[in-house]
């Protein structure tokens, strides 16, 4: 079964609430991340998801954030190497919300 | 001599590294650069074949012509003997191999060693020099410029592990002697293949098989994750399909293996679609994905499942 933990961290002041994700996303859990970025969210225009622990993750997860990048000012915080990189690359994800690459 | 190891298909070593890029199933170490004179060559033979030397000496002049000569040697006769023919009486510590597609065959000179895991015995001794053994698939070859203790056991437990990391955990062995020289090989693994219930619980755990066979096979960790998502993108399609159309439990198979520099893989179910409710957008996005990280894609539709053929060149 496909594990991962989904971290809530709440807006303050004037950063967005984040939620960090350790572990894989697929088909098998990816409604617990859409359920865990709605509640960080929570009416926020602005939410920072940090995928730099997640050591996999497919098209559910990139289906998942391009919906979040349609009405909120999506931020995702990778690794600068590695399939996640290369994931929102060939997907466009990169396109329609901000990347922000740290280690 | 600090000269960078020449290993072809690798990129320029920084001088204070020791752990060298080299070809697929090869990893190389050497030790620390406050010890001069060894070196390693790991070569790709015009006829598929890899030719291998390596070598350790205290003076670095004669390291650097006995490196020379063999290289030399080994790409004009692809012969692990005649590499090592001008070691003779030289205070050198040599290993010469050529690997092909199920035998090594390989020369050692002075404290040098050679273990091979499964060991069948060599097939061949000829002009007293040459030993020929049997690889195994997924068998794993040694060769160092001295013996290294408890190597056999290591390599025997770690017959999962990338070479990589079997070479990490060899080198506080190999570190406590001076100037030991190591090249760590993985033969091709037999293919894998497992069947599971179409279900997303069980993405995950046809993924892990996968990385573990592709640590097995020893590809780069870049292949590696390009291969784990496009697989995982086909997977995730016939998962998402099976639980939509089908009229009963739909079987998906994975199966991966190595050919030389093709890696083949494909995910295949026995799933009957009622085409009208295949969701066209879903697998178009996933196949998009498949496309950018292999080099082809066929996708198989018959009245007893689907099958996505995948074709990826691995260095």
């Amino acid at each position: 079964m496909t594990q991962a933990r989904f971290a809530v961290r709440s807006a303050s002041g004037d950063q967005p609430p984040v939620v960090s994700v350790v572990g894989d996303i697929d088909l098998a859990n990816v409604e617990e991340f859409e359920a865990a970025m709605s509640k960080a969210r929570n009416g926020s225009p602005a939410l920072t998801v940090d995928l730099t622990a997640v050591s996999y993750c497919d098209s559910a997860a990139v289906r998942a954030l391009f919906s979040i990048a349609a009405d909120a000012q999506l931020t995702m915080v990778v690794k600068p190497t590695g399939h996640i990189a290369t994931l929102l690359g060939i997907s466009g994800l990169d396109r329609v919300a901000t990347v922000v690459r740290r280690d | 001599m600090d000269e960078a190891p020449n290993v072809e298909g690798g990129v320029p070593v920084p001088a204070d590294s020791t752990a060298i890029p080299a070809l697929r199933g090869f990893a190389v170490r050497l030790p620390p650069a406050a010890s001069p004179g060894s070196w390693v060559d790991v070569i790709a033979l015009p006829d598929g074949r890899k030719g291998v030397v390596l070598g350790c000496c205290a003076e670095p002049s004669i390291a650097e012509r006995v490196r020379s000569d063999a290289r030399e040697s080994l790409r004009r006769n692809g012969n692990p003997v005649s590499s090592l023919d001008r070691v003779d009486g030289l205070p050198v510590s040599a290993v010469g191999a050529v690997i092909g597609a199920t035998t090594i065959a390989y020369r050692t000179h002075g404290d040098s060693a050679a273990v091979v895991v499964p060991d069948s015995g060599p097939t061949d001794r000829r002009d007293g020099d040459l030993v020929v053994c049997h690889l195994a698939p997924g068998a794993t070859v040694l060769l160092s410029t001295a013996p290294i203790a408890g190597a056999a056991a290591l390599l025997g437990s770690g017959a999962a592990l990338h070479p990589d990391r079997l070479a990490d955990l060899l080198a506080p062995a190999a570190n406590g002697k001076r100037g030991v020289a190591v090249v760590l090989y993985r033969h091709p693994p037999d293919p894998m293949a497992i069947t599971l219930p179409a279900a997303p619980a069980n993405l995950a755990v046809s993924r892990e098989r996968l990385r573990a066979w592709l640590a097995e096979a020893g590809l780069d960790s870049e292949s590696c994750a390009d291969v784990l998502l496009a697989v995982g993108e086909a997977t995730a399609n016939a998962t998402e399909h099976s639980v939509v159309g089908a009229d009963h439990e739909v079987r998906l198979t994975v199966s991966a293996a190595l050919s030389g520099n093709l890696l083949q893989l494909a995910v295949s179910d026995d799933g009957r679609w009622k085409q009208a409710t295949v969701s066209q957008g879903h697998r178009g996005h996933g196949m998009q994905l498949i496309n950018a990280l292999v080099d082809s894609v066929e996708l198989t539709t018959t009245p007893d499942g689907t099958t996505v053929a995948m074709l990826k060149e691995v260095p």
